[in-house]
This record gives C-alpha cells, sequence and structure tokens, in this order.
C-alpha cells in the first residue's frame, strides 16, 4: 500500500521535471526569438531613415548639380527596389535577410556614388543645406551598422538556444528555425570615401 | 574555402570582446577620463566641476573620454564601445552624451544616446565639431575645444530633462522620519512594560530594543554613506543605451 504511494510519488516528480524541461525551454526560445524581433525592427527603423532622407537630398543635390541625372536615376531605382522588399518578423530566414541586405547594398552604392558626385560641387560642399543632409546621412549609415551588430547578436544567441540540447529536439517539434545574420560586406555598404 | 573561411570569420566577430580594447570604467565614475593627458589638472578639475554640476540639474551625463590609441577602430566603433560598456546616461532618459578625442589618429566623435537624439541631431554634433572644436583643435588648445564642446552640447541639451528624479533619490528624511518613529515606538513599549512589571515583559523590551536598535543603525549609516558620498560627487553612470547617434569628424 505504502510502496504504491512511492510510486504514483515518484511518477508525479518526474513528470513534473519532464514538464518543466519543455516549459523552460520554450519560454526561453519564445523569448529570444521575441529579442530578434525587437532588433529587427529596431534594423528596420534605422533603414527607413535611410530611405526617407533619400528624396531630400537627391533635390538638394539637384538643385546644384542637374547635369548628374543618371546618378539620381540610379539612387531613385536603387530606393524603389529597396522599399518594396518588406520582411515579416515572423520570416527572418538567411535567404530573406540576404535577399534584404542585397537590396539596401545596391542603395548604399547608389548612395556613395551620389555622394562623390556632389564632393565635386565646391558650391553645394559648402552650402548648409548640404552639410546638414550629409552629416544625418552619415548618422543613419553609423545607425545601421549598430542595429545590424545587435541584431546579428540576437540571432547569435537564439540560434545557439535552438541548436544545443536537448533544445534541438524540441525547437524543431515547436517549430523555431534557424534565423538569417547580415553578412560581412566588401565595401558595399561602406559609401566609397574620395580623397582629393 | 577563402570563402568559407571569411564566413567563419564572421561568424566569430560578435564573440570578440570589447574588454581589451576599451578603457574600462572608472571607479570612482568620472566626467572627464584624460587617459591621453591632453589637459592640466586644473583644467580637468574646471571640466569636471561644469559636467558635474549640468548633471545635478538634468541629470544628463556628458562624458569625455580621451584616449591616446583607438586600437584599429575606427571612431565610431570604439565610441559607441565605451558608451555601451559604461552606460553614460540615465537608464529611463538615455540621456548621455560622449565626446571621444583621439589626439594620435586625430579623430573626434561625439556620441548622442537615444533620448538625446531629437534634442541634439547629427547635423548639429557635425557642426560643433567643425565649428565648435576643429579650430581649437588645430592649434593644441584641447581645453579651449572641449570647454567650447561641452558648453555647446549643454546648450542644445537643456530643456529636454529636468533632474526631478534625481533628487527624489534622496532619501535624507526618510530616514530622519523612520528614526522619529522608532525611538517613540521604544520609548512605547518600554512604557508599557513597566507597567506591566512582569519578568518576561523586561525580557521582551530588552530583546525588542536591541533589535530596533540594529535596525535603527542600519538605517542610520546607509543615510550617512549617502550623504559622503554626495559630498565628494559621487554619482554612477546610470546605464542609458545608445544607437549611433551623432557624428565625428577630424583635424
Amino acid at each position: 500500500m505504502k510502496k504504491s504511494y512511492i510510486v504514483i510519488g515518484v511518477v508525479l516528480v518526474v513528470l513534473f521535471a519532464i514538464y518543466r524541461i519543455f516549459a523552460g525551454s520554450y519560454n526561453n526560445m519564445v523569448n529570444s526569438e521575441e529579442t530578434v524581433s525587437q532588433s529587427w525592427s529596431q534594423v528596420q527603423n534605422v533603414y527607413q531613415r535611410r530611405l526617407d532622407l533619400i528624396p531630400n537630398l537627391v533635390n538638394t543635390v539637384k538643385g546644384m548639380a542637374a547635369s548628374e541625372k543618371e546618378t539620381f536615376e540610379a539612387v531613385i531605382n536603387a530606393r524603389a527596389k529597396a522599399t518594396a522588399i518588406n520582411i515579416d518578423p515572423s520570416k527572418l530566414t538567411p535567404e530573406q535577410i540576404s535577399k534584404f541586405q542585397a537590396a539596401q547594398g545596391e542603395l548604399s552604392t547608389a548612395l556613395g556614388r551620389l555622394m562623390v558626385v556632389s564632393e565635386q560641387y565646391p558650391q553645394l560642399r559648402q552650402s548648409e543645406g548640404f552639410l546638414n543632409l550629409q552629416a544625418q546621412l552619415e548618422g543613419t549609415e553609423n545607425r545601421i551598422s549598430v542595429e545590424r551588430k545587435n541584431f546579428n547578436e540576437a540571432v547569435q544567441t537564439y540560434n545557439t538556444l535552438i541548436r544545443q540540447f536537448p533544445n534541438n529536439m524540441l525547437a524543431g517539434i515547436y517549430g523555431f528555425e534557424k534565423k538569417g545574420y547580415f553578412e560581412a560586406e566588401q565595401n558595399a555598404d561602406k559609401a566609397p570615401k574620395v580623397q582629393f | 574555402m577563402v570563402k568559407k573561411f571569411s564566413l567563419l570569420l564572421f561568424l566569430l566577430l560578435p564573440f570578440r570582446s570589447w574588454s581589451q580594447d576599451i578603457p574600462e570604467n572608472p571607479v570612482p565614475a568620472r566626467f572627464v577620463n584624460d587617459f591621453a593627458q591632453l589637459l592640466s589638472e586644473s583644467e580637468v578639475a574646471t571640466l569636471e566641476k561644469k559636467l558635474e554640476n549640468y548633471q545635478d540639474t538634468t541629470s544628463n551625463q556628458v562624458v569625455i573620454v580621451t584616449t591616446n590609441s583607438l586600437n584599429n577602430y575606427d571612431i565610431e566603433s570604439y565610441s559607441y564601445a565605451i558608451s555601451k560598456s559604461w552606460g553614460i546616461g540615465q537608464k529611463e532618459k538615455n540621456n548621455g552624451v560622449l565626446i571621444t578625442i583621439a589626439p594620435n589618429e586625430r579623430k573626434m566623435r561625439i556620441e548622442v544616446g537615444y533620448g538625446l537624439e531629437g534634442a541634439i541631431p547629427d547635423a548639429v554634433c557635425k557642426h560643433i565639431i567643425r565649428e565648435k572644436m576643429r579650430p581649437y583643435f588645430k592649434k593644441n588648445l584641447y581645453f579651449e575645444g572641449l570647454d567650447s564642446a561641452t558648453s555647446n552640447v549643454i546648450k542644445y541639451a537643456s530643456g529636454e530633462y529636468k533632474a526631478e528624479e534625481l533628487n527624489e533619490k534622496q532619501p535624507k528624511y526618510i530616514w530622519l522620519v523612520v528614526f522619529i518613529i522608532i525611538i517613540l515606538l521604544i520609548s512605547f513599549i518600554s512604557k508599557y512594560n513597566r507597567t506591566k512589571n512582569s519578568a518576561i515583559g523586561r525580557d521582551l523590551d530588552f530583546w525588542t530594543i536591541l533589535a530596533l536598535m540594529s535596525m535603527s543603525n542600519k538605517g542610520s549609516s546607509r543615510g550617512g554613506g549617502w550623504r559622503n558620498g554626495q559630498d565628494s560627487g559621487g554619482w554612477d553612470f546610470g546605464g542609458g543605451s545608445f544607437g549611433g547617434g551623432g557624428a565625428s569628424g577630424d583635424w
């Protein structure tokens, strides 16, 4: 009689322990995924900030360097492409991230060229409006690199978590998938610097 | 193969710790951290006083770091790493500003916390660097440059935050009130026990007083600690966050 109580007790404890493992790791994964989503929205914010800056910038440069039509068009097209790519935070797969990164990288290159062209117009280089926009663009590029780094760190924590034992087995059941990183770029994201 | 290797390198990148490459946060906290020794003692004291007074009225933390070497980082990464690891600015307000000067690389940066990005936009930082710092730095007038930089940062950031929360933290009067209550309690209990006039009562009285005394001691010593801290200008980095706002320049 007493033995059966002990058996039941042991079974209950074991069941509870298993429940704790499942629930605990599930909650950890949820938290970690939430951090990734938050960092992603920060990434999107700063990229959006850059998109918002571009019309002003193009107009300012246009005023004093109207002959650089091709450069403007390249920026405007690249901006349109980059605007078209929006990623649902729940689908941050490596493929999606690299697609996003490619479109934004193209825009960075076009913007870099625009800034180089602008440097060739002394009148533009000295105008208050242009200098302000230039400072804003630099600040935005720096924010982008900061938020990308934070995002990569969050993804790294998350990916490590879901691939650890026993989470790796549970992650599949719960449907947690590996998320993509921003990859280091070969100068694509850095506005080329020109020395005079 | 090379591509794989570079990918591996990149994946390792986030593991790299900043701790060896940037100065540790000073204990006790200081506003002026002249690691490159560009300023005289009295100049450091003047700036320190100025920034401390500014914190006292607004709770904004404006911190200066000069460094002999950026350790091959660009000034943006270096300055962001310091701001992040030190946690300049108050936690809820993110109202920190970090002015980083690297005389050997001839680079400078004003890093602005999330909470002050509206008050000191990037273009303003750039303007301060270009017009208010660079002319002095070109003549090696570091104190004048930093004095003008801090004055301008202060000018723009003022009005964004007030120091009310800092003042609320002063628990001086609370401890006085607690102390009075304890005294009243003790006298009340001892009176009550005297009227009962029993052995148990006296025992209880003794232990209660002892316990209350130890409690009140704890209270007054903590209060004293706070006061000492305030006299010597004790403060701490509040844990504010940064998002890469600000501007850089050279001279």
